[in-house]
């Protein structure tokens, strides 16, 4: 197979942990491409966890992690994230910085400064509300709109591969609603999407496939209709 | 361990925390120093030594504050010099010599007082007390060249020099062995281990039932009294003081480089320090016939200081080591094997009438963010009550205003008939509130078992180290660091069963554990409840907890929205959708 053919990413049995907790013990998934993945599962299953670790601020203590078929299990994180748009849990916006500044940053890091204009435009039409805000101090704006922000500070990178650790933390419904929108319009045009979720209410005809955690491992896995069955997503989060 | 590769490293540790051991060492140490001929060893006389003296015992004055509760707080020097200067200012006035020294006392004291105050009121730690130190340090030293009663800028000269050099000499040899000694009371005491863990977690110190504030104060004041009567010595000794002699920063150099090269919190380490940095160049300059012989000491004094902090720098918190425990681990081991409910029944005061946990209208925003909406539940003694709730529903908030870190903006909270809304965190902990954190936070700078002596409870060490073996927990005197997770949170959980709590609050127990760990976590939790107390539990792992608790309390969005046992709450709609989400409509979400 060709580089292009591999999965955009691909971890095998990976352990992870902090100090002397280990928090994975093996987990695997498989993101394909164009594909829009959940990884679903109650608080401490190890989600965060998962996406801290592909993301490459903690190490991989065994096991392995392929994007597109090469191995970057050691690689450092500045390397990973050029190809890994990761929206971190909190969004960790600069709330000082205009939003603008913040966008500006993250492109810079990636080195797409030169293609900045261009992204920028971008998100602006995938979330219109943000180009009015552009030159406001990021921590002036609403919870959705930040959590637009974060998501646009991770395209602006140009990457291959959006990560999403649980963007409906703290969001109403209805904010919620356009999120999943721009999401969606994202999906179409083919992007390769990894949603770490407990609230999985809002992910219907969102995704493709979906992976439940539990205990640092996959314990169910299937494609998106797997949501549709709320008795055994229940029986996992709280069991009986 | 790093510090054990250091040669004979865990001798002197150990050495150091024995009561009886440590009195022998001290007892030889003023035996040495009584026996010294007046000419004196290596070309150090007599005046000489009484000048080396000064400064360990400047370092053991300041130790209480400096090394052991770990504040870098220079302003003590303002009460080395007050003191210096209120004992001139009596010998001038013609008092006795022992009320001049004396007057020293509560100058020191009350100086370190209005410092401590100051710095509470102020919440100064770290850098900035040490800040505000020196700005105390340069604006005494100002004034004092200001005020003509004090001298001016030349000083304050005794008329008459009513100690001899011999008097100076063996009063503070009899001063540094007493200061000695009061470390070693201090560090073998409950009360040592307080200020020990203050300097680790002040807010864990608050939830054992000790005031940070109050300890502090007291830990302050002690020091800066002792600092008073070493500058009254220290001014005796030359009949003069002035803001250059006795408020000068080199006065506190050596005996901060001595604390933290020899070890804070250790009793002998302060001595190694002054040993190593103002002895050595001492002999060097006395004895060097040319200056590159000085060099030569003081580049080597230096080098070791560097290996002695590289060496430990890995164990840095563990630096005062283990004190082995004065209870055979057999005994202890048959007593944990006994003690078949490790937790005693618990009195109720006043006969039998319960005492809930009684939580009423509780609300609480952050910045127009509600996080808590009126908000009311009890727990009854003897019954588990589970507290569950997705991301963000509230739980810390929650379990913080019943901890009493966090003040509601209205309701109350009540243990038992008692209403301690308003309570400081360690007064609701001596009323009887026991916690137990998600992220165990075990003071670093303690034993295993010391951490459990620490309770205001006075938990005894056999009672600590029985309690910790009958969790599973082997070497009980072994340092802190080196302990896992499963271990630090049998530390936390060991609190609850040697100081029994009349209410318990345990944030997320099972976090990281594996479910055979789960299972001993869970019995200890069933009989804190079987012993009588009020057990709320809150949790991620719901199906772990289930079999366990009476009730299950679901909070989202800072409300209550399902109470009752477990079958029935796991199964509400409200609860699934809590957890899962509103399920959506597709057909309305595409229009």
């Amino acid at each position: 197979m060709s580089a292009a053919e591999q999965p955009p990413l691909e971890a095998s049995e990976i352990h992870a942990g902090y100090g002397s907790l280990n928090v994975l013990h093996g987990t695997t998934l498989r993101l394909d491409d164009k594909q829009c993945l959940a990884v679903l599962g109650p608080n401490g299953v190890g989600k965060t966890t998962l996406m801290k670790t592909i993301a490459g601020v903690l190490p991989i203590r065994a096991g392995s992690l392929t994007f597109h078929g090469r191995d970057v299990t050691a690689a450092p994180s500045p390397e990973r994230l050029l190809h890994i748009g990761w929206v971190a849990e909190g969004r960790l916006l600069f709330a000082d910085l205009s939003v603008l500044d913040n966008l500006r940053l993250s492109a810079r890091a990636a080195h797409r400064e030169d293609e900045f204009e261009e992204q920028l435009e971008a998100c602006v039409a995938l979330m219109p509300i943000l180009g009015q805000r552009l030159s406001s101090p990021a921590g002036s704006l609403s919870g959705g709109q930040q959590q637009m922000i974060a998501i646009a500070r991770a395209l602006v990178r140009k990457p291959e591969v959006l990560m999403l650790d649980e963007p409906s933390i703290g969001l109403a419904p209805r904010v919620l609603d356009d999120i999943r929108v721009a999401l969606a319009e994202l999906r179409r045009r083919g992007m390769a999407i990894i949603i770490a979720e407990q609230n999985t209410g809002w992910l219907a005809g969102l995704i493709d496939h979906a992976v439940v955690m539990q205990h640092g491992r996959v314990l169910l896995e299937g494609p998106g209709d797997l949501l549709d069955d709320r008795e055994a997503l229940r029986a996992v989060y709280l069991g009986g | 361990m790093t510090a054990a590769r250091l040669p004979g490293w865990s001798f002197f540790r150990r050495f150091g925390l024995s009561r009886l051991w440590a009195g022998a060492a001290l007892a030889g140490l003023l035996v040495v120093l009584l026996a010294m001929p007046p000419g004196g060893w290596f070309d150090i006389d007599r005046p000489t030594m009484t000048g080396i003296l000064l400064v360990a015992i400047f370092t053991y004055a300041w130790h209480p504050v400096g090394g052991v509760l770990g504040d870098l707080s220079i302003a003590h020097l303002v009460c080395w010099a007050g003191g210096g200067y209120a004992c001139i200012l009596a010998v001038n006035g013609g008092w006795s010599t022992p009320t001049s020294l004396a007057v020293a006392v509560p100058v020191g004291a009350v100086i370190a007082g209005v410092v401590v105050a100051f710095a509470s009121l102020a919440r100064l730690e770290g850098l900035y007390l040490m800040g505000f130190g020196l700005v105390l340090v340069f604006l005494a030293s100002a004034l004092v060249g200001q005020w003509a009663w004090l001298g001016g800028e030349q000083g304050l000269t005794a008329t008459v020099l009513p100690l001899s050099p011999d008097d100076v000499y063996y009063l503070a040899v009899a001063f540094l062995v007493a200061l000695i000694a009061l470390n070693i009371v201090l560090l073998t005491s409950r009360r040592g281990l307080v200020w020990l863990a203050l300097r680790d977690d002040p807010d864990r110190v608050s939830s054992t039932g000790w005031s940070p504030r109050t300890e502090r104060a007291i830990a302050y004041t002690l020091s800066g009294a002792l600092c008073g009567l070493g500058g009254a010595l220290f001014a005796l000794n030359v009949g003069f003081v002035s803001s250059t002699s006795a408020l000068t920063l080199s006065l506190i150099i050596v005996p901060l480089l001595a604390i933290y090269v020899g070890g804070p919190g250790t009793i002998w380490g302060p001595l190694l320090g002054v040993a190593l940095f103002e002895g050595l160049s001492t002999i060097a300059t006395g004895n060097s016939k040319s200056a590159d012989t000085a060099e030569t000491v003081a580049l080597a004094q230096y080098l070791v200081a560097l290996v002695i902090v590289v060496l430990t720098m890995k164990s840095k918190r563990g630096r005062r080591g283990t004190r082995k425990t004065s209870v055979p681990e057999r005994a202890a081991r048959e007593m944990a094997a006994t003690a078949a409910p490790a937790v005693a029944k618990i009195a109720t005061p006043g006969g039998g009438k319960p005492d809930p946990l009684r939580v009423d209208g509780a609300a609480k925003s952050f910045g127009g963010l509600r996080v808590i909406e009126e908000v009311s539940f009890e727990v009854q003694p003897g019954e588990i009550v589970g507290l569950v709730g997705p991301n963000g529903a509230g739980k810390s908030t929650l379990c913080n205003i019943i901890g009493g870190s966090i003040r509601p903006d209205s309701g109350q909270v009540h243990l038992g008939r008692t209403d301690v809304t308003f309570w400081a965190e360690h007064r609701r902990a001596c009323l009887g509130l026991g916690r137990t954190f998600q992220v165990p936070r075990v003071f670093a700078s303690l034993s295993l078992q010391e951490n459990l002596e620490v309770s205001h409870t006075r938990v005894s060490e056999t009672a600590a180290a029985s309690a910790l073996m009958a969790l599973g927990v082997n070497q009980p005197e072994r340092n802190s660091d080196t302990a896992s997770l499963l271990e630090r949170r049998m530390v936390e959980i060991g609190r609850l069963t040697t100081a029994p709590p009349r209410w318990a609050l345990l944030d997320e127990p099972l976090a990281g554990l594996t479910a055979d760990e789960h299972d001993v976590i869970l019995e200890q939790v069933r009989r804190l409840a079987a012993a009588g107390a009020c057990v709320l539990v809150v949790e991620h792992l719901i199906p772990a907890i289930a079999p366990v608790v009476d009730r299950i309390v679901v909070l989202n969005d800072g409300r209550f929205v399902a109470d009752g046992p477990p079958g029935e709450v796991l199964r509400d709609p409200v609860v699934v959708e809590a957890y899962l989400g509103q399920p959506i409509d597709l057909a309305q979400a595409a229009g």
